[in-house]
């Protein structure tokens, strides 16, 4: 086994970046295990790195955001009238095929929440609680939220839905529209995504049960830029849902919200 | 020494094994530390791999975190004397590490406020969906908002190494990148460093003030 000979910056730095050899970070761990005392030390370390890099994820989130600006100032007026629902009738965007729906329980027991649906009898609080719990934010998926996945060479410029868009619920349906632009740095790109569409429940999230997806194709407009448009009346209930756009290898490339009301 | 916590193992074996954990015999540490590593640390990443990122920590980074908390876990409870029995242990090692994974998950939104900068109104805003914020978590943001200000007061290229180097890239490829040796800019990270060390004055953690000596 590899002997440890510094206790130093730069060792913690290695550990704690996960740079570390298998032997060395077994020694590593027995002396940490052994020696609490430089656990201070490690997340001092640690909050350096978070810190240092979260200032450099909010720079890139802001430039992001000013060129998001740029770009609906110069280009909304123009583009107005493609995105419009009446148009889509006419528009060259392909037919999307029907929606999967993930027949998992744990999504079909949101039901209740459906506009048509009796409410059952019910104390007002215990609704009141229940209500709450349908719009309660998913903290893990809001850290992605609104913004492009690091490193994917590809960016996603959502025009609707807004950023926690609030949806109207008709007849126990919402007219769920999704529309913007990608830039792929790869020159043949992709030409189709999917959206994945889940409730606020952690645990749905992590077992990747979805309530329903559909397909996202692409038109090209050159220059590795594409537009997408999806317009879709999908089955839901009151809550808080969380629309996620995964490439073709099932990596999660953008993540949004909206509000069912 | 117990080899293998896959298979079986006899009740004096593992005795044996407690007596020496409980002696803080290091090589009957390192044996258990390296086994756990070896099959509760690929558990966590699994367990991880779902979620797209993991905050401001790469996966495998975070599982790394975890699994080091658990280790402290697990020392506690042998020191407890919490295991009589080899099955206690093996049914405990997952759920100890199944804990710390929730903790930790637990904590990447409350990470995402206190190291990301952002506005006042923001931080309320974000804050209202945080129903457990601690003063612990406030005494953190405000260090990492102090942290933030020295960061901002070095020079743009110490900064910018600060900066990609903890995004991973490697010192070797910097180098090259910024026409310079290895060496050099190891110091030049060193001086960086050096000049944060002012942010937590008197009470900063050893590490800060001296290069030490790894104890034999």
């Amino acid at each position: 086994m590899a002997a440890l000979k510094l206790y130093d910056e730069e060792t913690i730095e290695r550990f704690v970046l996960n740079q570390m050899p298998d032997d060395e970070l077994d020694a590593f761990l027995t002396y940490l295990v052994l020696h609490p005392d430089i656990q201070a030390d490690i997340d001092l370390c640690r909050e350096r790195i978070k810190a240092v890099r979260g200032t450099t994820q909010t720079t890139k989130t802001y430039s992001y955001r000013k060129w998001l600006w740029i770009t609906a100032i110069l280009t909304g007026l123009v583009a107005t009238w493609f995105f419009l629902p009446e148009t889509t009738t006419n528009s060259p965007v392909p037919t999307p095929p029907a929606p999967v729906t993930n027949p998992s329980p744990a999504v079909q027991k949101q039901e209740p929440f459906a506009q048509n649906s009796k409410i059952p009898d019910k104390p007002k609080n215990e609704y009141a609680k229940t209500l709450a719990a349908a719009y309660r934010p998913n903290q893990i998926l809001e850290i992605q939220l609104n913004s492009t996945m690091r490193g994917a060479g590809i960016e996603f410029f959502i025009k609707t839905p807004a950023p926690n868009e609030r949806l109207k619920l008709k007849a126990g349906k919402v007219g769920f529209q999704l529309s913007g632009t990608v830039k792929q740095d790869k020159i043949d790109g992709l030409r189709a995504f999917r959206v994945l569409i889940f409730d606020n429940q952690q645990a749905n999230v992590e077992a990747m049960r979805f309530i329903t997806a559909y397909s996202l194709p692409l038109i090209d407009k050159g220059n590795g830029e594409s537009h997408f448009q999806l317009t879709e009346k999908t089955k839901l209930a009151l809550g808080l849902y969380y629309y996620i756009i995964i490439d073709d290898k099932d990596e999660w490339q953008f993540v949004g919200s909206f509000r069912v009301e | 020494m117990v080899e293998n916590f896959h298979e079986p193992v006899s009740e004096s074996d593992f005795k044996r094994m407690l007596l020496e954990l409980q002696r803080r015999d290091q090589a009957a540490w390192s044996s258990l530390v390296s086994q756990l590593r070896r099959v509760t640390l690929p558990w966590i990443a699994k367990r991880l791999g779902i979620l797209p990122s993991c905050g401001l920590l790469g996966k495998k980074e975070l599982a790394l975190e975890i699994f080091a908390d658990s280790l402290s876990k697990y020392f506690d409870l042998f020191e407890k004397g919490t295991f009589t029995k080899p099955e206690e242990f093996q049914s405990l090692m997952f759920k100890v590490a199944e804990l710390k994974t929730l903790e930790a998950l637990r904590r990447l939104g409350k990470e995402a406020l206190i190291y990301r900068p952002q506005n006042e109104a923001d931080f309320e805003r974000a804050l209202a969906h945080i129903p457990d914020w601690s003063d612990e978590d406030e005494l953190a943001r405000e260090r990492a908002k102090t942290l933030q200000q020295h960061l901002a007061s070095l020079k743009t290229e110490e900064r910018i190494l600060l900066q990609r180097f903890y995004e991973g890239e490697k010192m070797s490829q910097l180098a090259v990148q910024m026409n310079t040796t290895e060496e050099n800019l190891r110091k030049r990270k060193q001086r960086a460093l050096e000049r944060l060390k002012q942010l937590f004055g008197a009470n900063a953690p050893l590490i800060l003030l001296f290069s030490q000596t790894w104890p034999h």
